[in-house]
């Protein structure tokens, strides 16, 4: 915080009293603040993340999972063989240290489901404002779905009812970037549930071009 | 390059392509066309046509290389034998080696390469077509695929050229104004701060020419950072903020 009064956020950095974007998204004003919600990139774990991971090696009192991000997570068995490679466990992240290596702890196994992977930047729109759009997800569809912040989802439940939530994920995240979903989302799951049309509606796109962030551009001086 | 040639280059304030001193060859940007990478981007410059594909950050390998402080950046400039007249020679070689070392050396200048800690971001760029000017290309389609990665950067690199030919300074040189020309400047900045990332020079200039390409190539820069931007922009669509 220094004389323009704005803060730099999670995206964006400061020089010379100016606010720019390092990331490649949509730009956020705050009173105090100026964020960007990037369109894309790998996941980074935070502490207290849901993720959804592989088993990739085991040792002796504990595992490595594989978290769809360029860092490892190790979790310790609180019981001797918890889990196998190969296993899908549920877990959440528990430390992340300077050099990121990651602590995993509360690891839940995951099986008799489809694992489908999105992008991870996606995935706020796939739980929705305080889990709404995750809610009708879970209620409409009638299947058990674990959504991991790092763009992994496992659903559980009837064949013809997980390929339905499946293609409504797929189509939340290609149209991330729109508003309007929700209702989009709810009258696809009540509807015939067939093949999602490759383009929606266009309504949708009240805003101006000039919403596009403009990437690298200066937000504020 | 260097001493002075007699083949004519610019007849009645006009090059043999038909472009002003100051005008850049056609430039085309597209950002994410590659399916399977991380971030993709196709370029054509003039008859320049590069491919670059980004990769991570992801596992360093070889493991050795990791650097517990930041991430590693590795650039590949690979020529295709056929984008040249007569095939060249598939693999790296001492031309390649080079431009792949100071353009890696140029992006680690704007990668925030101390978020990912122990990962390496690989940079892969291939020339399908050359017609002069392919570091330049190359290094501008880099930074537009490693933004398309979603990998954090404080700002987009962009690479432009100037030279000199029948004694004039212009600006981002054909093959023939290349072969024939005196000099040969090929820059890449950071638009927003002005700084300069990378700098060569082929053939010889004076100190005033030399001011004067300079100039000429930050505008030419300047230029295609927008066509940069734009490539970017593109890429969603008109991207509506809900929240």
């Amino acid at each position: 915080m220094d004389d323009t009064g704005v803060r730099a956020g999670f995206g964006a950095y400061k020089e010379d009293g100016k606010i720019y974007s390092s990331l490649y998204g949509v730009a956020e004003e705050f009173d105090d603040a100026v964020r960007v919600v990037p369109l894309c990139g790998k996941y980074k774990p935070y502490k207290d993340d849901f993720v959804v991971g592989i088993v990739e090696a085991v040792r002796f009192k504990g595992c490595f999972v594989d978290l769809n991000s360029p860092y490892k997570g190790y979790l310790a068995f609180e019981r001797d063989d918890e889990f196998k490679v190969g296993d899908i466990i549920f877990v959440k992240i528990d430390d992340v240290d300077e050099a990121n290596k990651i602590g995993l702890v509360d690891g839940r196994l995951l099986y008799d489901g489809k694992l489908i992977t999105i992008a991870p930047v996606k995935i706020p729109r796939v739980v929705g404002k305080k889990g709404s759009m995750l809610n009708i997800l879970r209620t409409d569809s009638r299947c058990m779905i674990f959504v991991g912040r790092n763009g992994r989802i496992f659903i559980k439940g009837r064949p013809e009812e997980v390929e339905r939530a499946e293609n409504a994920i797929r189509m939340i995240e290609r149209e991330a970037h729109t508003s309007g979903l929700t209702e989009r989302v709810k009258s696809f799951l009540s509807g015939s549930g067939g093949p999602v049309r490759p383009e929606a509606p266009k309504e949708e796109q009240h805003g101006e071009p000039d919403t596009v962030f403009e990437q690298f551009g200066e937000e504020g001086d | 390059m260097g001493g002075v040639s007699n083949v004519p280059l610019i007849k009645d304030g006009k090059r043999l392509d038909g472009r002003k001193p100051d005008e850049l060859r056609d430039v085309r940007i597209e950002a994410g066309v590659l399916e399977r990478a991380d971030g993709s981007a196709y370029l054509e410059w003039g008859s320049n046509k590069v491919l670059a594909a980004v990769y991570g950050p992801q596992e360093v390998l070889p493991k050795h290389l990791s650097d517990p402080t930041k991430a590693v950046l590795t650039y590949r400039y690979n020529m295709a034998p056929f984008s040249v007249d007569d095939r060249k020679r598939p693999g790296p070689d001492r031309r390649s080696v080079e431009i792949s070392k100071i353009s890696a050396e140029a992006l680690e200048k704007v990668v925030l390469l101390e978020q990912f800690p122990n990962t390496m971001i690989k940079v892969f760029v291939e020339v399908l077509q050359a017609e002069a000017g392919t570091r330049c290309a190359a290094l501008t389609a880099a930074s537009v695929a490693l933004a398309d990665a979603g990998i954090p950067m404080r700002d987009l690199v962009v690479a432009c050229a100037a030279g000199k030919i029948n004694d004039t300074v212009v600006l981002d040189l054909g093959k023939s104004e290349d072969n024939f020309g005196q000099a040969d400047v090929p820059i890449a900045i950071v638009p927003h701060t002005g700084e300069i990332v990378l700098m060569q020079m082929d053939g010889d200039l004076t100190r005033d020419e030399y001011t004067q390409a300079l100039d000429l190539a930050v505008k030419g820069s300047m230029q295609v950072y927008e066509l940069q931007k734009d490539a970017l922009k593109r890429r969603y669509g008109g991207v509506v903020d809900e929240q």
